[in-house]
């Protein structure tokens, strides 16, 4: 498991206080215990992604206190690919501030599988929102809505904060989200102590006796009332008053107020700038620390005071009394006289105040090495449970099929090349059974789990998607399969010898994905059973706040019967629904077992068997299985003349196939990868990406082309359109696209397509021709016998041309 | 629309209202913001805004934070006048090209800024018109050249020779 902390704020700020100040401390003392799980994060707005933070130097600037900032490495790019299934993001800091908003953040991380904690300081920007600067509580509304929704944890000081979150979620219709309280530490690093002591300071102190005040002076602080307090009168029991902190803002009358005071300087002193030796010698010397404070998170201040056995009168808010317990009395902070009234008896009653102080003889505060160990118990929770044990060996494969020569021609695949398969199960039609023994002839145990006995007596839904999902709900529930098992369909052959590592490796469980589920749709014209199948499986894991990634990858993938059967109990109405059982299960894994499953790339040849069908979303970085498409090895086709059947020595074959297919795939990587090259080159010249748009209202259709477009020739480029459609009836439309060369000729005809307007995004396949073609591109959209048009500069690339302006 | 969004944006609105305060965005802002991509300025998705949104939406996505006092004060006429295309064209081009945009990273996407009537559909006989222009133009280099090199040919030696010198082609 990993770790990931953005400390591109702590990086950023030159004098570490406050906030920062606490992420400092905690992630010093996390990388001393475990620094090889851990990843900081520093966000790039230039490159608009993260860069890993070397640790090493990290911890020699921060907590060696060596060298300088600038030493500190920043390098390697972090991609989403790299935030894996079982992971931890974890936020510490004042991150409403940061570029990355949470709000677009966090879903990609959810669908990723990554689990999401947080360290929330406080939600005063929510509840009390009248004492923080307005562009703060914006931001800190997106953030904190997006960890509402999101957090699998909220890791926070104090029971209170936590309180007040599970309030706002009760409010908000929510459940409320796991907290766990950790307090802070007060064992900061102590400033040189070569500083000095203010003159000021001491000037102040000498005074006579004070209540000192410490903070910025700011609205939330209630600065105003205690000096209320003094002003009607304490000044007048010979009590002096200092305040010491930065003016904040939003004071401008407390401000004009102590400026004018009439006290000032000789029973009322306003000290600013003061070092951290100074603040300590005038906490030492106080009579007491005043803290009326509306809210606060934690409330550090009085935890400081303790420490210096300094008596605290503190405001009664929960925050406060669990902070402080019985270290402290309490005061109404909207009633000056509740204070007064504290504060004389203290005064007045000798005994009284020393007990307070002898009271603060034992006060031990929370160490940073306590609240770090708080944290990480808070973090282990995140991790699993594991009520299943893993097997050492799986030896059997599950196929759903009803084409006896597709099975046929795999099963020889499989009997070679997957040794460690020893038997097979057969979810089938009846009718397949006869003729399975009969033309059978291999060394693989075959049972048979027929429809007959898998429906007993239920139907069999029509659709294809429906009816694949609900026999293998209904084969889960069957005691012939093992626990942990491979399934396949027919046509998933290996290419060659593969290991049981390929499913089952370090005691995880592998898990292959091919694409994101929200960014499918399909080849857009006509939607198969598989993409409605793809569209309703996306649904039902938003709905369950489940990862995203896409699992029918086409190839053999191992499941465990157990985790499956869970599935179904929790969903008991799951198995009419037609969903994916590949992306169902595998992202149900990666939530609930994620530390028992290893995600990756998938290793699927011939998916797609045409390397065009759809934009590629994951590129395997190696091939171990085919999905079989006998229609690629007919004549003209990428495998034409290559052997549809197993024979001994088929390796050499497949490997041969293997390169053809990444061919096929490079050509549409480059057709990919010169589309954005030109992109990257429209914005330099006009300063925005090139818009491809149309846009449909009840006065007809709008198409919007950039100045020019290039793209690759002889293969097909994928260029978005957006669409936008403000009709009632939302008919569908057809596409084409045209070539015309400077003497108006048409030179190449697109084919039509036929769009239902349901996505936002279509993604038209334009086929370049020969490279070096400066000519129009035309785009045509048709619908209710209207045709409307329009135009654009075209340059085709050759593969090999640097040059991109046409 | 995100419900929880929305709503907690209601819960914030209540308790300044209490103070009589309020928030600095629109809700309508506040929604577009959590569904956008940081960094993007994606001006299709806003054109439904009005100016004062679509004012404070630029600045959150091309400069990602909230129009400063000055800025306001700036732009306020312009936000006022009913001509939506050029404030909008104007506002995005400044923003986009600013430095402060520049070093935050960010981009327009989709930008469709023009209404639909107001915007002229690209003619074929525009775009062929720029080929053969361009085409002319190289013809019309072609035969100076040619004229240019016929008496260069016709030159004594040592003047050929000087003629290079100048040209840097020796």
């Amino acid at each position: 498991m990993k770790i990931f902390i953005d400390v591109t704020n702590l990086l950023e700020v030159s004098f570490v206080t406050g906030i920062q100040r606490v992420v400092r401390e905690v992630v010093i003392r996390m990388l001393g215990k475990r620094k090889e799980e851990i990843v900081l994060l520093n966000y790039s707005a230039l490159y608009s992604t993260y860069l890993q933070v070397d640790t090493d130097t990290f911890l020699t600037y921060y907590k060696d206190k060596q060298g300088d900032k600038t030493d500190i490495i920043i390098e390697n790019k972090v991609e989403w690919e790299d935030f894996k299934a079982g992971d931890v993001f974890f936020d510490i800091d004042s991150v409403w501030e940061a570029f990355l908003r949470r709000s677009y953040l966090l879903p990609i991380l959810k669908k990723r599988g990554v689990r999401l904690a947080v360290f929330v300081h406080d939600i005063i920007p929510i509840t009390d929102p009248q004492y923080c600067f307005g562009e703060t509580v914006f931001m800190f509304m997106d953030y904190i809505g997006a960890y509402l929704q999101h957090a699998d944890i909220i890791i926070s000081s104090t029971q209170s904060t936590l309180d007040a979150i599970a309030n706002l979620q009760r409010k908000l219709s929510m459940p409320v989200t796991p907290g766990y309280a950790t307090w802070l530490g007060a064992d900061f690093e102590k400033q040189s102590r070569s500083e000095v002591v203010s003159e000021k300071a001491i000037e102040a102190a000498q005074a006579g006796n004070y209540v000192l005040m410490v903070g910025t002076i700011e609205p939330r602080k209630n600065h105003k009332l205690v000096l209320d307090a003094f002003d009607n009168q304490l000044f007048a029991e010979k009590m002096n008053l200092i305040f010491a902190g930065k003016i904040g803002w939003n004071v401008e009358e407390l401000q004009k107020r102590i400026d004018k005071h009439s006290k000032l300087n000789k029973q009322f002193f306003y000290l600013s700038g003061m070092n951290d030796t100074s603040i300590d010698y005038l906490y030492n010397n106080a009579f007491c620390v005043a803290f009326p404070t509306f809210n606060e998170g934690f409330g550090l201040p009085m935890i400081e005071a303790f420490e210096r056995k300094t008596p605290v009168l503190a405001s009664d808010i929960p925050v406060m009394r669990e902070v402080g317990g019985e270290n402290a009395d309490y005061f109404d902070c909207h009633d000056w006289k509740s204070f007064a009234n504290k504060l004389m008896n203290w005064m007045k009653d000798e005994q009284l105040y020393h007990h307070m102080k002898e009271k603060l003889m034992q006060y031990e505060p929370l160490t940073w090495d306590q609240v770090t160990n708080n944290m990480w118990t808070a973090l282990e929770t995140l991790k699993n449970d594991k009520p299943y044990v893993l097997p050492k060996e799986v030896k059997q494969m599950v196929f759903l099929t009803a084409r006896t020569d597709d099975l046929l021609g795999t099963l020889p695949f499989v009997e070679a090349f997957m040794p460690f398969i020893r038997e097979i199960i057969l979810c089938c039609p009846d009718k397949m059974v006869h003729e399975m023994q009969e033309r059978y002839s291999g060394k693989l145990k075959i049972k048979f789990l027929t429809d007959s006995k898998l429906l007993g007596g239920r139907q069999l839904p029509a659709d294809h998607a429906y009816r694949n999902f609900f026999l293998r709900c209904l084969a889960m529930q069957n005691s012939e399969i093992d626990n942990v098992f491979i399934m396949s369909d027919d046509d998933y052959r290996p290419l060659h010898e593969i290991d049981q590592k390929v499913f089952l490796k370090d005691n995880k469980y592998q898990a292959y994905y091919f694409y994101h589920l929200d960014k499918w749709c399909g080849n857009q014209t006509e939607p198969t059973s598989f993409d409605e199948s793809m569209y309703r499986t996306t649904d039902f894991l938003l709905q369950h706040n489940m990862p995203l990634l896409m699992y029918d990858s086409h190839m053999p993938q191992i499941i465990d019967k157990r985790i499956f059967l869970e599935i179904i109990d929790k969903y008991p109405d799951i198995m009419d629904k037609g969903l994916s059982d590949w992306s169902i299960y595998f992202n149900y894994l990666s939530k609930y077992y994620a530390d028992q499953v290893e995600v990756q790339p998938y290793v699927t040849m011939a998916w797609p068997g045409y390397a065009t069908v759809w934009d590629w979303d994951i590129i395997p970085n190696q091939y171990l299985f085919e999905n079989y498409y006998h229609e690629l090895y007919e004549e003209e086709n990428i495998f034409a003349g290559f052997s549809q059947e197993y024979y001994t020595g088929i390796e050499t074959e497949n490997f041969d196939k293997i390169i053809k297919y990444e061919q096929s795939q490079s050509s549409h990587c480059t057709a990919k990868q010169m589309f954005q090259a030109y992109r990257q080159n429209y914005d330099f010249l006009y300063g925005e990406y090139p818009f491809f748009g149309i846009t449909f209202n009840e006065d007809g259709c709008r198409i919007d082309l950039p100045a020019y477009v290039t793209i690759c020739e002889l293969n097909f480029t994928r260029i978005p359109f957006v669409i936008c459609d403000e009709r009632k009836s939302k008919d569908s439309f057809s596409i084409t696209y045209n070539f015309i060369d400077a003497s108006k000729n048409v030179i190449l005809e697109g084919a039509d397509l036929t769009i239902e307007p349901r996505w936002n995004v279509l993604e038209l396949p334009i086929k370049g021709t020969h490279g070096g073609l400066k000519g129009v591109m035309e785009i045509v959209v048709s619908y209710h016998n209207m045709s409307f048009k329009n135009y654009t500069k075209l340059c085709v690339m050759k593969k090999d041309n640097t040059k991109m302006l046409p | 629309m995100n419900q929880i969004y929305s709503k907690l944006y209601d819960i914030v609105e209540e308790e300044l209202s209490n103070v009589e305060r309020q928030l600095p965005c629109s809700k309508t802002v506040y929604m577009m913001m959590t569904e956008q991509e940081p960094g993007v300025c994606n001006e299709l998705a806003m054109q439904k805004l009005e100016n004062e949104e679509f004012f404070q939406m630029a600045f959150i996505s091309l400069l990602r934070r909230l129009p400063d006092e000055d800025s306001k004060r700036i732009w306020q006429y312009n936000i006022e006048k009913k001509d939506l295309v050029s404030f909008r064209t104007v506002l995005l081009d400044t923003l986009a090209s600013s430095g402060e945009a520049i070093s935050k990273g960010t981009r327009v996407i989709n930008n469709v800024v023009v209404p639909v009537k107001q915007r002229e559909i690209v003619l074929l006989n525009d775009i062929i018109t720029d080929f053969v222009g361009d085409r002319k133009k190289r013809e019309e280099r072609q035969r100076i050249f040619d004229r240019v090199y016929k008496c260069y040919v016709k030159m004594p030696l040592p003047i050929r020779h000087v003629v290079r010198k100048v040209l840097g082609k020796d």
